[in-house]
């Protein structure tokens, strides 16, 4: 959760909010500074439960400035010291999060890598079936042989449990070199983690590895020019005069590091469009190049008005973006006019580089096919809307080859289907927010059914965009629990179809007369809302509407004349 | 390393220390002897030595994390280590 501020407070909200980054991106976080920390914003409480053989409190004493930055406040519930993990499958109310947090050297004493990869492969099993909740499971440390094998038989065995992960504790270690161990603690705590490694552990826990499983990932980058991604003002100095610093050479580099695992980048500045062209094509040293942007505003307009013409060409909502300025100012009027943005200060080099390193919601634990398809998937959105404007709807989708590919069971697309559920929200009928592992459940489920979409045409893939989730049970009306489209599919004409054709081939044997669509009102689901209603011939109100078999026949029969239909088992 | 402080205001930092890592008030003129102090448990007594190296600049020798029981044991290790 992005919390979002607005009236009177905003201002003094982002200036706090600003000053606290300043705590939790320095480049050593101190145990005394952390614990004075009080957040003066709403937090949402996140419940996380620890799985252990070793001492957390050091950790867990200062994660709350972190998870702070994510809008949360941690309670933890800490499990025994038990190397058997008894109590992993014993039930009782699943928190937000189960954390994994083990000394491995005590069970490579006394077995193969792979024994204990295994074996905690088959506790993590357990503790699937009474927590829907995400896993982390924290890697072990050390260059050893048997730490290697360990962690490689690990990261192939969690990949086959649903929202388990397992988060690379030795990028800590490597950060802190020879600080990483205290070892005069060991005879006290039973535990040789230095202060550095606990602050740190916290940091990527409470920054990155627990937002990441909470909340979805931010979409967009947007960074002002000046001061921001380069030293000088291009105005006064010129193209060749403004200075690339080293640390902003590294945030340019960070920039594309994220483009590259699916983040949109959008540049805002005032300036005059053409000195910014010249920019770019006077600095071939700058890492960022211009074809890397999936938007571009130079204007000396204000720039929350800015903002908004660059969410609406990336197509997202103010909360799925991240907005890089090196004024205050800028960041407070932003703010201002769009509360749930995310904001990161730019005027000091190094501090934005950890910010783009760690911001809560920029990292993914896992990149799907989809992140890498959206700036190329966007690149074309106006090609496309250039020939639905001059063609009809059927025409249209003939011209473009458009093909929907349907998946029955798709067992391996655990990720995106959380993704699509956990994130949708115009095109969302239900909200059911599955987590990997309540999908994994309902795939496994023969009364449930659960149909992937995806959708490629001439132009580009854009790989799963929908999502489709019912209940049925013989004797009774099927039951559409959630529609998921991503909103890259939306305007393309396929909604009806992607449901109709999802529905024929999961319920279409059993002739139902009728379909229930279970419907609940979000924020922004009018949408989904407003085509509920047209395809029930009534509005779309809680708990949900039927539609007639027919109606959805029909459908399914006008739009296939112009779309390849292609299922996979 | 806090500079020219005396053995009060090392006293001082000592139990500012303790009301941040136990989170609650501290006398100024409270001892803290641990044995009477329960909150006080060895894992915290880690977390406490980790924020007076902090807050005093001085490291402390692993055979001296033992003899670490009040406010006055504190000040005189801290003093060995330099700190005045």
């Amino acid at each position: 959760m992005r919390q979002a501020v607005s009236g009177d407070g905003a201002a003094g909200s982002v200036v706090e909010r600003l000053a606290w980054q300043r705590l939790v991106f320095a480049e050593r976080p101190r145990r005394l500074d952390l614990l004075r920390g009080r957040a003066g914003w709403p937090l949402e409480p996140v419940r996380i439960r620890v799985h252990r053989n070793q001492p957390f409190e050091f950790v867990a004493s200062v994660m709350a400035p972190f998870l702070a930055l994510a809008g949360r406040a941690p309670k933890f519930e800490l499990s025994p010291y038990d190397d058997a993990l008894g109590g992993m499958s014993l039930g009782g109310p699943a928190p937000d999060v189960e954390l994994v947090w083990l000394d491995f050297g005590r069970y490579l004493d006394r077995q193969e890598p792979e024994a204990v990869a295994a074996w905690l492969g088959d506790r993590l099993a357990a503790l699937r079936l009474s927590s829907p909740a995400p896993v982390l499971v924290t890697t072990a440390v050390g260059g050893d042989e048997s730490t290697r094998r360990l962690n490689a038989s690990l990261e192939t065995g969690l990949a086959g449990l649903p929202g388990c992960h397992l988060v690379d504790q030795t990028v800590v270690a490597d950060c802190l070199g020879r600080d990483y161990l205290d070892e005069r603690s060991r005879s006290f705590a039973g535990s040789s983690l230095s202060d550095a490694a606990a602050i740190e552990t916290a940091r990527r826990l409470g920054l990155v590895w627990i937002p990441a499983v909470l909340a979805p990932r931010l979409k967009a980058v947007v960074v002002d020019l000046d001061a921001t991604i380069y030293e000088g003002v291009l105005a006064e100095d010129g193209p060749a005069g403004v200075v690339l610093s080293e640390a902003r050479w590294a945030l340019q580099r960070r920039l594309v590091e994220l483009a590259d695992s699916g983040v949109l980048l959008a540049v805002l500045s005032k300036n005059e469009p053409a000195d910014v062209e010249r920019l770019f094509a006077e600095r071939p040293d700058f890492p960022l190049r211009p074809e890397r942007l999936s938007a571009m505003v130079a204007s000396w307009r204000p720039k929350p008005e800015g903002l908004a013409r660059i969410l609406e060409t990336l197509r997202i909502g103010p909360g799925a973006a991240l907005f890089v300025d090196d004024n205050p100012g800028e960041l407070a009027a932003v703010a201002a006019a769009l509360p749930e943005i995310a904001l990161l200060d730019a005027s000091d080099a190094g501090l934005v580089l950890r910010g783009l390193r760690w911001y809560p919601g920029l990292q993914a634990l896992r990149v799907t096919a989809e992140d890498s398809l959206r700036a190329a998937d966007l690149a074309v959105s106006r090609t496309r809307a250039a020939i639905v404007t001059a063609a009809d709807p059927e025409a249209y989708l003939r011209s473009l080859g458009t093909r929907l590919t349907f998946e029955r069971s798709p067992v391996g697309r655990l990720t995106r289907i959380h993704e699509l559920s956990a994130k949708t929200n115009q095109f969302n009928t239900g909200f059911l927010r599955l987590s990997e592992a309540e999908a994994a459940a309902r795939l496994a489920d023969p009364s449930t059914f659960l149909v992937t979409i995806a959708l490629q045409d001439r132009l580009s893939d854009s790989g799963v965009v929908g999502l489709v989730v019912g209940r049925q049970v013989p004797g009774s009306t099927p039951i559409v629990e959630e529609v998921a489209i991503s909103c890259r599919a939306l305007g393309r004409g396929v909604e009806d179809l992607i449901v109709a054709e999802a529905l024929r081939g999961v319920i279409g044997s059993g002739h139902p007369s009728r379909v229930r669509f279970a419907f609940r009102t979000g924020p922004r689901n009018e949408p989904a809302g407003t085509w509920l209603e047209r395809l029930a011939g009534r509005p779309a109100s809680e708990p949900g509407v039927d539609v007639a078999w027919s109606r959805l026949e029909d459908l399914g029969v006008t739009a296939s004349r112009s779309v390849e239909l292609v299922w996979e088992e | 390393m806090v500079e020219g402080t005396s053995s009060s205001d090392l006293a001082a930092v000592v139990r500012d220390v303790f009301r941040v890592i136990l989170g609650r008030p501290v006398a100024a003129d409270d001892r803290l002897v641990r044995d009477d102090n329960p909150d006080w448990d060895s894992l915290k007594h880690i977390e406490v030595v980790f924020a007076l190296e902090d807050a005093l600049g001085v490291t402390f020798d692993a055979a001296e994390l033992g003899e670490l029981t009040d406010v006055d044991s504190i000040v005189a290790a801290a003093e060995r280590h330099g700190a005045s």
